[in-house]
């Protein structure tokens, strides 16, 4: 199994591979893959991963958008030009999205990463 | 800043293969892009793609506004302030994670919660992944540079590398799968 090291040559036999299977109906993309001639034998495992990532959908989040990421250390603005950035994560808990604010301060669905469960965080 | 002109000839040149016009575009393109985003970051003390896309054409425009202006590869002009745009934002990635390193335990302020972001280190795999994909296809890796990191349009794009719309759709999805399995 390659990540981004294969030969030119295997990538391009790739991605002419991808090519047409992204070009067929979500659901005739196994039995395609399954029928491929015994020279993609090695690729297919991959193959089948690759196409299942797709989003066809259009939901998919990934790359969509450059990560939030709070620059403010790079420059040397005033704080007060800053709005308060968005918590991703405060401390354990990784902040899913916000509920809602009130006189108390906002309250966050957060994800806790040491322990699986969904708290609510403020 | 150089006149509109000379960065035109640095575009060609560099183009034809001078490394040291490269060298200097480059230089002259990140000392710009890093003030604007700067000035940007100011205000708002987060870059979003919107953010970059406008910086890029920014850029452009404060470029081809000089006086002696004579601008007629603006395609060629965003293919390079994208890739020097992308630098200047890993650039801002990298210090914040080294601001980081420093730091103790977390405490709970406001400050720490901002600095608990991971976007930074997003942005840093994004980008060594990046430099892998483009030994393997260099066009996908400038697909995704002129999208995620310098925020163009599709349109933009395709103009930008002469194919069209449907072969940059193309593109971006194999890219994404291909850095989704990266990434993973």
């Amino acid at each position: 199994m390659s990540q981004l090291d294969e030969s030119r040559e295997a990538w391009a036999s790739l991605s002419a591979l991808l090519d047409e299977g992204l070009d067929l109906p979500r659901g005739d993309r196994t039995r395609w893959i399954d029928s491929l001639p015994p020279q993609h034998d090695a690729i297919r495992p991959r193959l089948r991963r690759l196409l299942a990532g797709v989003d066809s959908a259009g939901t998919d989040a990934f790359l969509r958008t450059l990560p939030k990421v709070d620059f403010t250390n790079g420059v040397s603005g005033h704080p007060d030009d800053a709005a308060p950035p968005d918590p991703e994560s405060i401390a354990p808990y990784r902040v899913i999205r916000l509920l809602g604010t009130g006189g108390m301060g906002a309250v966050w669905l957060a994800h806790r990463t040491d322990v699986m469960v969904t708290v609510q965080s403020r | 800043m150089v006149s509109s002109s000379s960065v035109t000839r640095l575009i060609h040149r560099a183009q034809h293969g001078d490394a040291e016009a490269a060298d200097e575009l480059y230089a002259e393109l990140y000392s710009e892009l890093q003030k604007l985003a700067r000035w940007r970051l100011r205000a708002r003390s987060r870059l979003t793609l919107l953010d970059t896309g406008s910086l890029v054409h920014e850029s452009f425009i404060r470029f081809a506004a000089a006086p002696d202006a004579r601008f007629e590869s603006r395609v060629h002009f965003l293919r390079w302030a994208a890739q020097v745009m992308r630098s200047v934002i890993v650039d801002f990635a990298r210090r914040r994670s080294a601001d980081r390193r420093g730091g103790g335990l977390p405490r709970l302020s406001m400050d720490d919660v901002a600095a608990a972001t991971s976007g930074g280190e997003e942005i840093l795999g994004v980008h060594e992944a990046l430099e892998r994909l483009a030994t393997v296809d260099a066009r996908l890796g400038q697909v995704v540079e002129l999208r995620y990191f310098a925020g163009m349009s599709e349109p933009e794009i395709a103009q930008s590398l002469g194919v069209t719309e449907r072969t940059v759709r193309r593109d971006w999805q194999k890219a994404r799968l291909l850095l989704k399995e990266a990434l993973a």
